[in-house]
């Protein structure tokens, strides 16, 4: 057996507008039939990301390989339309004077159109079923719903067989439901047919969802690459922590595994010292709230989402903390609450915002 | 108001209905008195003449403009900007002052052959009268119209889409041809009609280039008082060009086409690396400037200082009635027009489509008939009918009217659509009058369309020759008329100056007008 195949390697990749400083130092890559999420909030770079890859802006510096082949690097510029790359665009971009079936055939290696051989024939016929829009194949772009158009976007940029998919912000334009429906489509395809993918959204949810792993991206730089479990569960700093899902920070003295803190002590994982004080990550699910008159916190802000509520406690200290409590225990503003440490797991500890 | 509105608009309705009168009563008359002429040779000839001009000129325009909209739009070249400002200026040279030029460089001991002669010492020299003469002058005037209407075509065109082709593996000219050209294929078809349209109508540079085509020949019938045999002339003139004037009437009132997305964030213009061929690209950029744009020029110079006035005398040739004429003939048709249809677009809008359609047509149709024909029909009613405004002032403005109102209720009419009436009606119920909403809410969504209104019947009026010629007062002179006299009577320096006050006073209106953002593009930038 050869060493893992590398779908898509990106080496040493900067970009500057000017001075500014647009990415920095990235380096990541993505192994055969993996799908990477590359979440970042807006302005963090992820679209300069793709363009680089692409080869619609050049980077300033960068080696870039699509199957251990050299795309870009100071000598080398391959034109994008040879870089085998498929791209799902935001707005799906199909051709609108095509058809359907025309726009899914314009990437195929059909020289003739009207005489298909039969392998092609049987390939374009199986993609427009496994997305599911067979029956829509001699419609056009502006007859198709926004999930249609997805559909054909998706079998248009699969036809010609990329070594890589870019997927920008593909369900943005969509509404919630349907959002959730696709990506579940969307990623049984891409596993089905063994394909890589870079997919970015800006969406937590849908990284952790669409990711086998993920890249989290701010400010041009790579904070974290990990499995999507890990980027939840151990966030590489305190950025991290806050924009993959709701996290609260307080501090505590280390002693030994544990940490004391105004909430008690409190078992963590942690390099630190004994008696170095650390911030102590939260999620709203670590925190149990119980009414008590003469509790440690009362409740200043709710938020009712339907089977469960996240409340905002002020504890003695005046810090604010979320707790996630189920929509029964129904606490108006001002109720005076106890507030318990209950993770069931060891808490991560960040000194100077990073993990420690 | 809206009874004053209807009758305005049966007004317009009958002022419309006046060339079509005159080529179905005047012109059937004659077509059938002289039944037997029809097939004589001469009106073969004038047929192939004018469909083969038309052809060509269209043919050349497309390809000139195809390539030029590349080069300014597509390919990443330097001094784009400034190349999209010069290759404009053709438009506002008039066509019969544009041919008399050409023929002053390229005609028989014209410019090119004297320095041919001096330098090379070659005697004879191709002759540029008829066809070749009149095909490349026209090819050189019109050609900025298909190249601005593929441009804004451009402009709406979902950029994206060019990158989606070059990832799906195709180069720069699959995807210009497959992709590029298809979606913009309602603008290029919008430039070449009217470049279609504009030869037909054209008789200045047939006059100068001195081929016959039916413009020509109907002129030559008025010159000699046959209004029935002009009228005739007129009608095979119409018949012949009718699949054109319908194409053109469809496309001016479906003309508001579907707007594309804004730009996508991810792929902003890329333009394409031309890369070595830069300067090749360049050159040829610069050697169409120089036959359209240089060389007029220069000649328009020569003409004036070839009788060697003294500057103090040339300035006494400048006629002020004729500028002040062309100014206030202009604005004042313009203002007249743009108020009309800003009257009528409200009901017109909201009233049932059929009359709408039918009115619509009525006035497109207006624009595509040659100008000669609408001056002469506008001298059959008045003659006929209506001899006290016959060579006044009324009966000019009548005629412009007629012949440009459409330009101006265009821009209108596409932000009528394009605005809707949801600010209006969000304006009324936060408790503002009428009166209030116009002037704070729809005054102001309308002005960059009132501003083009404006722009395009005022360049246009003040180009104008025919119907100004036809139809004006005696002793009534525009800019346009003295330099056709002064060309005919060779009063060369007259002419010289005429044509460069008359470039000068629509050189900035065309500018301006060309570089008001197209309404649609601004919408789409909005949305």
């Amino acid at each position: 057996m050869n060493k893992e195949q590398k779908s898509l390697i990106v080496e040493n990749l900067s970009l500057n507008y000017d001075d500014n400083k647009v990415l920095r130092d990235i380096n990541f890559e993505i192994k055969d039939s993996e799908i990477l999420a590359l979440v970042g909030p807006s302005g963090s770079g992820k679209t300069s990301l793709i363009r680089c890859i692409t080869g619609l802006q050049n980077p300033n510096e960068a080696t870039i390989k699509i199957s251990e082949k050299i795309m870009f690097s100071s000598t080398i510029d391959i034109p994008i339309e040879k870089r085998d790359i498929g791209i799902v665009f935001q707005d799906f971009a199909l051709f609108p004077h095509m058809t359907v079936e025309n726009n899914i055939q314009y990437g195929m290696d059909v020289n003739n159109t009207k005489h298909k051989s039969l392998s092609q024939l049987s390939s374009l016929t199986d993609l427009m079923l496994m997305t599911g829009i067979y029956h829509l194949r001699d419609r056009y772009p502006d007859e198709l719903s926004g999930g249609e158009q997805q559909r054909v976007a998706l079998a248009r940029s699969l036809a010609p067989r990329p070594k890589i998919l870019l997927m920008d912000e593909p369900f943005s334009n969509l509404d919630p439901n349907l959002r959730i429906q696709l990506r579940m489509e969307v990623r049984r395809i891409l596993k089905y047919l063994k394909i890589s993918c870079l997919f970015v959204t800006h969406d937590q949810q849908e990284a952790l969802y669409m990711g086998d792993r993920i890249i989290v991206l701010n400010e041009g730089e790579i904070q974290q690459i990990d499995e999507n479990k890990k980027v939840f569960q151990n966030p590489s700093n305190q950025f991290v922590a806050e924009f993959i899902g709701l996290a609260d920070f307080i501090d505590g003295e280390i002693k030994d595994k544990y940490a004391n803190t105004e909430l008690g002590k409190i078992e963590v994982q942690s390099n630190a010292s004994n008696g170095e004080t650390v911030n102590i990550m939260l999620r709203p699910d670590d925190i149990t709230i119980t009414k008590n008159n003469a509790g440690n916190g009362f409740v200043v802000q709710r938020e009712y989402r339907g089977m469960y509520y996240i409340y905002y406690i002020k504890l003695n200290s005046g810090k604010i903390v979320k707790s996630l409590s189920s929509h029964t225990n129904d606490f108006n503003v001002g109720t005076k609450v106890d507030v318990e440490l209950t993770p069931g797991h060891p808490l991560i500890c960040y000194k100077n915002q990073k993990i420690i | 108001m809206r009874r004053v509105i209807g009758l305005i608009i049966c007004l317009l309705i009958l002022l419309f209905s006046i060339p079509l009168v005159y080529l179905f009563t005047y012109g059937l008359v004659d077509l059938f008195n002289s039944f037997q002429n029809i097939f004589s040779l001469n009106y073969l000839k004038l047929i192939i003449n004018t469909a083969s001009l038309v052809f060509a000129v269209t043919l050349s325009t497309l390809i000139l403009g195809l390539y030029l909209s590349w080069a300014t739009e597509i390919a990443k070249i330097k001094y784009a900007k400034m190349w999209r400002v010069l290759l404009v200026i053709p438009l506002v040279i008039p066509s019969y002052f544009a041919g008399y030029l050409f023929i002053l460089f390229y005609g028989p001991k014209g410019k090119l052959y004297d320095f041919f002669n001096i330098f090379l010492n070659i005697e004879r020299f191709p002759d540029m009268y008829g066809f070749i003469g009149a095909w490349l002058c026209l090819t050189f005037i019109c050609f900025p119209y298909v190249y601005i209407n593929i441009c804004t075509g451009l402009k709406l065109v979902d950029r994206k889409l060019e990158s989606a082709s070059r990832v799906l593996g195709k180069n720069h000219y699959q995807t210009y041809l497959k992709i590029i050209l298809p979606n913009i294929k309602g603008s290029i078809y919008s430039g070449c009609v009217l470049v279609a349209l504009y030869t037909l109508s054209d008789f200045g540079a047939v006059q100068a280039m001195q081929y016959q085509t039916f413009t020509l020949a109907i002129y030559t019938k008025y010159r000699s008082f046959d209004l029935e045999g002009a009228a005739s002339y007129a009608l095979i003139l119409i018949l012949l060009s009718l699949p054109i004037i319908f194409y053109a009437i469809n496309m001016s009132i479906l003309n508001s086409r579907k707007i594309s997305k804004k730009p996508s964030e991810l792929i902003n213009q890329n333009l394409y690396d031309v890369k070595n061929k830069h300067s090749l690209v360049q050159l040829t950029l610069i050697i169409i400037a120089i036959i359209s744009v240089l060389i007029p020029f220069i000649m328009i110079f020569e003409l004036i200082f070839r009788t060697n006035l003294s500057i103090v005398e040339l300035m006494g040739t400048i006629k002020i009635d004729a500028i002040y004429n062309t100014f206030t003939g202009s604005a004042v048709t313009a203002i007249i027009c743009m108020i009309l249809a800003f009257l009528i677009i409200d009901v017109l809008s909201k009233n049932n489509n059929r009359l709408r359609i039918a009115f619509e047509n009525l006035i497109y149709f207006g624009y595509t008939l040659p100008g000669l024909v609408i001056a002469l029909s506008f001298v059959y009613f008045s003659v006929n009918y209506f001899f006290s405004i016959y060579q006044t002032w009324i009966i000019l403005i009548m005629g412009y009217i007629v012949l440009f109102f459409s330009t101006g209720y265009g821009p209108i009419r596409t932000s009528s659509e394009l605005i809707g009436e949801r600010y209006s009606i969000a304006s009324k119920s936060l408790g503002k009058s009428y009166f209030e909403t116009f002037y704070k809410i729809s005054l102001p969504l309308y002005a960059p369309g009132i501003k083009k209104g404006l722009l395009n019947v005022f360049i246009l009026t003040a180009k104008e020759l025919p119907v100004t010629l036809v139809l004006a007062p005696l002793n009534f002179h525009t800019l346009s008329t003295v330099i056709w006299d002064g060309l005919e009577e060779a009063n060369f320096s007259s002419a010289g100056l005429a044509g460069l006050l008359l470039i000068i006073i629509i050189a900035i209106p065309t500018y301006l007008s060309i570089h008001t953002e197209d309404i649609k593009v601004k919408f789409s930038k909005n949305k």
